[in-house]
């Protein structure tokens, strides 16, 4: 300790001055650096993407038609109320949670920001994600009761009890299609699709207006998804400019699953 | 003792079928109650479920008071159109304050346990009675299906598990103005606790307890006698029922015992609660008889008041009767019977046992006790007793074929046998004074050739024709005298005087072949060979003809002495001397014999022939 102690008190003033100097501008040259690559966002300046989307409608997600048949003993009574027409008694999803909008830019995405999602109400919040690999989902359970939530087929996510107000974190690996259930509650099922080129996401509202921000200028194109599976035929490609801004879509999207096909 | 070893038998014999019946009907009675428990709990499950059901639609109905109320609806719709997509602080107020007056609203039986309103998103306007989410802003409930189905316009119920607790879920839209969609939704909660179980058990009369999770959350008896303490044995099973495919796959499993004496059965409630094997179940005791004293036990006295008293007494008293009279009548008067001869025998009133008044086994005994009081008077030197017999009745009867008839004793025949040994050797006439000599029915008359010799006799000397041990033997009885009653040599009386009409003929002339006589059933008897006997006296003919009962007899005993000749004949035996006088005289001797011993009114004789010679048979008859 008294030799380190020595080496300082040796060095000269003009040394005490310019070190720290040059040491503040290295760490603030890699944050801005880190930030960069972070965000995708290159050179120029972010842009967004707005539109409608519509065919919402026709969205039943499985959990809920399943659990409208009477064969899977769901409940003793359930009957339509007859002053709620019947258009309005289709048993379509929140948009807001249930349907992911998601623009594909030309390479490999950078891993997103960790996301929250909130388990609370019998589902998670949003149901319907889609990352590059290596995002980190943190699910974080605001009911007042434990959840137990584990990955269909992945023992390595197996059920484990995560109590109120704690979350868990899941990160997206591979390429593909994942399934999140609440052994505790069956309406719980998140579906989290892991794509290399997505580089944002976002989500309509009931009345099927979106926007999707932080898009780095470049080619997109627009895909939703539903249930953990694309629905509706993915949006021709728009090009945010090098100064960004925002691009509207010029017609509506449908998405419904007819047009899929 | 026939009768009553038969029912002695029979008496086992129902012993033995009354108990084997008994205990059939123990293993019937654990059967239909295993039977009965199982049906029993199928029914309770089914009346729970039910119950259920009622009590859910009830609660689904009483919505109503929150769907309709104006203060709920206006809330739901402000917070719909919130534009920060955050609920207004204002409608959780509003929404809040308006669901407490919802819950006063609620009948109790029906009132839920929290009340929520929720908007078109799913997030929870206001509470009432969940207030550990009062601040939590983003509580929500869209996400179920009960509470998703209701936002989209559909009346329905579910069942929850949150954490350790089992919820009834009931949710309906509330609908602001029609044809549109629903503004939200009102939603209320009541939790399966002991509250509840009680109340449903009560309604239902069944042992009920809820379970999710594979623990039990709640339970309650409604029968009486049950111990609640019972239906924690469900706690180990509940880990099994899982192995019961048709719980698995009906959601009700099959009766399974939790004890040889208590059953239960498994049933899963609808909604979300069904994947996580949360239920009720059923819980019955099954009575059982482990044996026939059971049956005792285990009656009330109401069983007891009920068995048919008027029908087991009697039974069993006439039972007892019939054992009793049979064994006073083959035990006790035989024996009684015996006591009184033998002290009869005892201070001398008789000198031996009355053999015919004993049956069976007495009868043996007493003939063996006769057998040796005479052995022991042989032995002491006296003469024993020996069954009369018409030879020692009517006196010896010459063997010799020379003889004529009637006209016996014959001097010079040859003394007869030794009559004081020998199986055939008569006893002495009787020397008690009102005791009669002991006769058997049968009077052989072969034993006469066997007797004394042919001595004339009187009715008075017949007594007397039997010498006493130890007397000389009579003078050989001499050839068949022509006629008259012939003497009675060595004896130094003066012939009996013979009866004017019993008296035979001097010089009987050759009587006419008589009708041939009835013989006894069994009789062997040559009849070809008539039988020709002296003439009957005139007189007594008119003797046997006559009207009054004694000419009757006389009439009858000529047609048995005519027979008796005749058949004697037909032996080859000789029937000199043998009048029908001296026959009449000892039929009548015989006949008061028998009519003393016996107390029958008369005496019939019969002829049949025995080892080749004639003999008498005298039957009492009592009509």
């Amino acid at each position: 300790m008294s030799t380190f102690a020595n080496r300082s008190s040796s060095r000269s003033p003009l040394f005490r001055f310019v070190a720290p100097r040059l040491v503040a501008v290295a760490v603030a040259l890699a944050v801005a650096a880190a930030l960069t690559c972070a965000g995708g966002v290159i050179a120029g300046e972010a842009g967004k993407v707005k539109g409608k989307v519509t065919g919402l409608e026709k969205l039943v997600p499985d959990v809920y038609s399943e659990s409208a048949d009477s064969k899977n003993h769901r409940y003793n009574w359930r009957e339509g109320s007859p002053t709620v027409p019947a258009q309005h008694r289709a048993l379509y999803g929140s948009p807001s949670k249930e349907v992911c909008l998601a623009a594909f830019g030309g390479g490999n995405a950078n891993p997103f920001e960790p996301i929250k999602v909130k388990v609370t109400g019998g589902r998670t919040n949003p149901a319907m994600l889609v990352v590059p690999p290596g995002t980190r989902i943190q699910f974080l359970n605001v009911d007042p009761f434990p959840h137990k939530l584990f990955q269909v087929n992945e023992p390595k996510w197996a059920p484990n009890v995560t109590g109120p107000g704690s979350n868990r974190d899941w990160t997206a690996g591979s390429p593909g299609r994942y399934e999140i259930r609440d052994e505790l509650f069956p309406s719980v099922r998140t579906f989290v699709v892991v794509e290399p080129q997505v580089s944002a996401i976002g989500y309509p509202s009931r009345g099927g207006d979106f926007s999707i921000d932080k898009l780095a200028p470049g080619e997109y194109t627009l895909r939703a998804y539903f249930n953990g599976k694309p629905v509706g035929k993915d949006q021709p490609g728009f090009r945010i400019p090098d100064k960004g801004g925002e691009v509207g879509l010029k017609t509506d999207w449908n998405i419904s699953p007819a047009e899929s096909k | 003792m026939l009768l009553s070893r038969f029912w002695y038998v029979l008496l086992s014999i129902a012993v033995g079928v009354s108990l084997y019946i008994v205990f059939l009907a123990v293993g019937q009675y654990n059967r239909r109650q295993t039977i009965v428990m199982k049906e029993g709990l199928a029914s309770d499950s089914q009346t729970v479920e039910w119950a259920l059901k009622i009590d859910s639609r009830r609660r689904l109905d009483q919505l109503s008071y929150g769907s309709l109320n104006p203060a709920v609806q206006k809330s739901l719709v402000d917070s719909n159109g919130a534009k920060d997509n955050k609920v207004p602080q204002k409608a959780r107020e509003e929404t809040t304050k308006a669901l407490k007056a919802v819950m006063e609203q609620i009948p109790s039986e029906f009132k839920p346990d929290a009340l929520f309103a929720v908007d078109r998103d799913g997030r929870v306007v206001g509470q009432a009675g969940f207030d550990q989410v009062a601040a939590n802003e983003d509580f929500e409930m869209g996400g179920y299906p009960v509470v998703f189905d209701a936002l989209h316009g559909f009346l329905r119920d579910d069942t929850w598990a949150l954490g350790d607790k089992l919820y009834l879920v009931c949710a309906r839209p509330v609908e602001t103005e029609a044809g549109s969609a629903p503004a939200g939704a009102i939603v209320g909660l009541k939790e399966f606790n002991r509250s509840y179980a009680t109340d449903m058990a009560k309604r239902t009369r069944t042992n009920l307890a809820f379970y999710t999770a594979g623990k039990r959350v709640a339970s309650a008896t409604g029968t009486e006698g049950f111990e609640e303490s019972q239906l924690e044995l469900i706690g180990t099973d509940l880990a099994k029922v899982g192995d019961d495919k048709t719980y698995e796959a009906g959601g009700r499993s099959e009766v399974r015992m939790l004890r040889d004496d208590l059953g239960v059965m498994y049933a899963r409630l609808p909604g979300d609660a069904w994947d996580l094997h949360a239920g009720f179940s059923v819980i019955r005791p099954k009575v059982t008889i482990t044996s026939p004293m059971g049956f005792i036990s285990g009656a009330d006295d109401k069983d007891k008041s009920s068995v048919p008293y008027l029908i087991i007494v009697p039974v069993l008293l006439l039972a007892a009767l019939i054992g009793i009279a049979l064994t006073l009548l083959e035990h006790t008067l035989p024996l009684r019977e015996m006591v009184g001869q033998a002290e009869r025998l005892k201070v001398g009133q008789i000198d031996g046992l009355q053999i015919a008044r004993f049956r069976g086994a007495y009868r043996g005994i007493a003939q063996n006790v006769n057998g040796g009081i005479e052995r022991i008077v042989e032995k002491g030197g006296g003469v024993p007793r020996r069954p009369a017999d018409l030879e020692s009745i009517l006196g010896p009867v010459p063997a010799q074929p020379a003889m004529s008839a009637f006209a016996f004793p014959m001097d010079g025949q040859a003394p007869p046998p030794d009559r004081g040994s020998g199986p055939n050797a008569m006893p002495p006439p009787p020397s008690v004074p009102g005791r009669a000599p002991p006769t058997p029915p049968v009077l052989q008359a072969q034993q006469i050739q066997k007797a004394t010799p042919p001595v004339p006799m009187n009715i008075a000397s017949q007594a007397q024709a039997f010498p006493p041990p130890g007397a000389p033997a009579s003078p050989p009885v001499p050839a068949a005298r022509p006629a008259g009653p012939p003497p009675v040599p060595g004896r130094g009386g003066p012939p009996p005087p013979v009866p004017a009409r019993a008296a035979p003929p001097a010089a009987p002339p050759p009587p006419a072949p008589l009708p041939k006589a009835p013989m006894p059933p069994g009789d062997e008897m040559d009849d070809d060979e008539a039988t020709m006997v002296a003439q009957i006296p005139a007189e007594v003919l008119a003797q046997a003809t006559g009207e009054s009962k004694a000419d009757a007899e006389a009439g009858e005993w000529l047609k048995v002495y005519e027979d008796f000749i005749r058949t004697k004949k037909q032996c080859g035996e000789a029937t000199d001397g043998l009048t029908f006088e001296k026959f009449q005289h000892t039929l009548r001797k015989n006949r008061d014999a028998l009519m003393q011993r016996h107390g029958c009114k008369r005496v019939r004789f019969s002829v049949y022939v025995k080892e080749g010679r004639a003999s008498l048979k005298a039957t009492p008859v009592k009509e």
